[in-house]
């Protein structure tokens, strides 16, 4: 698996890897083609990587799989009491509202600041084998989807406090497509960051104030529709708008989110995560070089 | 008899690192040095104009001091890193034991560990279903194989290692300087292994600087310094000149 099948000749190179005979002559496989042999090859170290990183992260705390569920709560209750008796806020149901955003933006700035990270933290897998960087990306990208599905069971207690805030329809099969853009767009960025991270080490910095940034950039305290004029559709330019967006459209309303936002969605997410890749085949490479 | 098929093959293999000269952090200083053209003196070359072929089922030695770029070899072997210059190429799976243990979590047990490890030397989680048994014998975990791997001592956790890496099916082994685990019992079981290893055909590179080892188990040597192979030869020939070369400093 670390290597082509038995019959054939992996051939490393100066300029990336490539597979053929024993002269060195390439086989024909295209840039489509090596993705997908790239992926069926490591799917299974992707999974097992992924799967212990997510075992490991819980196995020494006491309250293990609850944390991801108190955390938001936690946020969420803060929060409301903020806005709601502070600042006095008049929309209907703001707790519901502050949850189903901070829900996905915990998975968002989580799976980014770890993809991020990933190269660094398991340095010794990166310079002791041949698994690419990519799978080391992934894998923790892909463990916080365990943490995503956990916290929103946070969202479930709400519907006791506030029943009219909450439709069950059939447009709540949106929610699985919304969830792969969602991570689309963390796997982009984080494949991105973390081969960067590796050769400037000052991208942690950047990446931690482009999170300030983008959590008011996104609709998570507020409703999309409260954002006047040319910033609302400026907005539509930020994949995490629009993700939190439908999420609310589908579980409040219960209705299909309108295609604008839908193809802001699934075209900006999945333009982030092209751009990831982009990236990431610009410093591959290099990586176990620099880590 | 045909000659075996061959396994490895180094192609004027040259692999180079960055060095770097920064002594400023000045941010003057630092764009000034980006807009700098890299040139020679920014590199250093831990292997330059590198070119062997290893056949099926030989055992070969890498012999050389520290920093002559040995482990720069396995490492380029392994597939861990990608070579300057040159063309490095493989055929057949690879187990690379360049360190022991690589991806041990300290809060999960043997088995689970063991299936970290093993996966990311390629090894499926079906394979290693049908083998953890043995592995988990071999290691000598005794009562700890339900116990997290934080509580293990050094040289379980080394064990543990060394028994995945030994149980991969590969047709190359990469070995790095890691048979110096365990005390001497364990040490000798692992040469064991390895020599049943060898007589499977399979094909292996070893850095070691034990030379009695190395004349034990391999058929032949390459004497790599400062980044160039000085000798390529059957192993006693090139344990000779080494030693040759050592005894005269």
């Amino acid at each position: 698996m670390s290597s082509a099948p038995p019959s054939a000749w992996l051939h490393r190179t100066p300029r990336g890897t490539y597979i053929g005979d024993q002269d060195g002559q390439p086989a024909r496989l295209g840039g489509a083609a090596r993705l997908v042999d790239q992926l069926w090859r490591f799917r299974d170290t992707l999974y097992v990587f992924a799967a212990s990183k997510f075992r490991a992260a819980h196995r020494a705390q006491m309250l293990g799989l609850l944390w991801p569920i108190a955390y938001p709560t936690v946020l969420m209750i803060v929060m409301s009491v903020v806005f709601g008796v502070v600042f006095k806020t008049d929309i209907e149901g703001y707790p519901v509202l502050l949850m189903l955003g901070l829900v996905p933006w915990h998975f968002l700035s989580h799976a980014w600041t770890s993809g991020m990270h990933a190269l660094l933290v398991h340095a010794e897998i990166v310079k002791r084998t041949a698994v690419p960087p990519w799978v080391i990306i992934t894998g923790t990208v892909l463990s916080d989807l365990y943490n995503l599905g956990f916290s929103s069971l946070s969202v479930l207690p709400l519907i006791a406090f506030y029943p009219e805030q909450f439709h069950v329809s059939l447009a709540l099969l949106w929610l699985p497509l919304i969830v792969v853009a969602l991570v689309a767009f963390g796997l982009g960025l984080g494949l991105a960051s973390g081969v960067l991270n590796v050769v400037f080490r000052d991208t942690g910095y950047i990446v931690d104030s482009i999170l300030i940034a983008l959590f008011w950039a996104t609709p998570i305290i507020y409703p999309m529709s409260r954002v006047p004029g040319v910033g609302h559709t400026l907005m539509h330019l930020n994949p995490m708008a629009t993700i939190v967006e439908a999420i609310r459209v589908i579980v409040i309303e219960g209705a299909s989110p309108p295609d604008n936002i839908l193809i802001a969605l699934f075209g900006g997410s999945f333009g982030v995560l092209l751009f990831g890749v982009v990236v990431y085949r610009l410093f591959a490479p290099t990586v176990s070089d620099h880590v | 008899m045909s000659e075996r098929a061959l396994r490895i093959r180094f192609d004027d293999v040259g692999k180079a690192y960055r060095r770097r000269h920064l002594k400023s952090f000045l941010l003057k200083d630092i764009l000034r040095g980006l807009a700098r053209e890299e040139d020679e003196t920014d590199r250093f070359w831990a292997l330059r104009h590198v070119g062997f072929e290893v056949r099926e089922g030989e055992t070969v030695a890498v012999l050389g001091q520290n920093g002559s770029g040995k482990s720069t070899t396995l490492s380029l072997v392994a597939g861990a890193c990608h070579p300057t210059e040159g063309r490095v190429s493989v055929r057949g799976r690879i187990a690379p034991m360049l360190a022991l243990g690589v991806g041990f979590e300290p809060d999960m047990t043997a088995p689970e560990n063991a299936y970290v490890n093993a996966s990311l030397l390629g090894v499926s989680r079906e394979e290693l279903t049908e083998r953890l048994e043995v592995i988990l014998r071999f290691a000598e975990l005794g009562d700890f194989v339900d116990t997290p791997v934080r509580h293990f001592s050094t040289g379980m956790t080394a064990r543990l290692g060394f028994a995945v890496a030994m149980h991969v099916d590969a047709d190359i082994l990469l070995v790095d300087e890691v048979l110096a685990v365990g005390d001497g019992a364990f040490q000798t079981k692992c040469l064991a292994r390895i020599r049943e290893l060898h007589d499977e055909g399979r094909t292996m590179l070893f850095v070691t600087h034990d030379l009695a080892a190395a004349r034990e188990i391999c058929t032949r040597g390459i004497w790599i310094r400062e980044g160039e192979i000085a000798v390529d030869a059957p192993i006693e020939e090139c344990l000779a000149e080494y030693q040759a070369f050592l005894d005269q400093r």
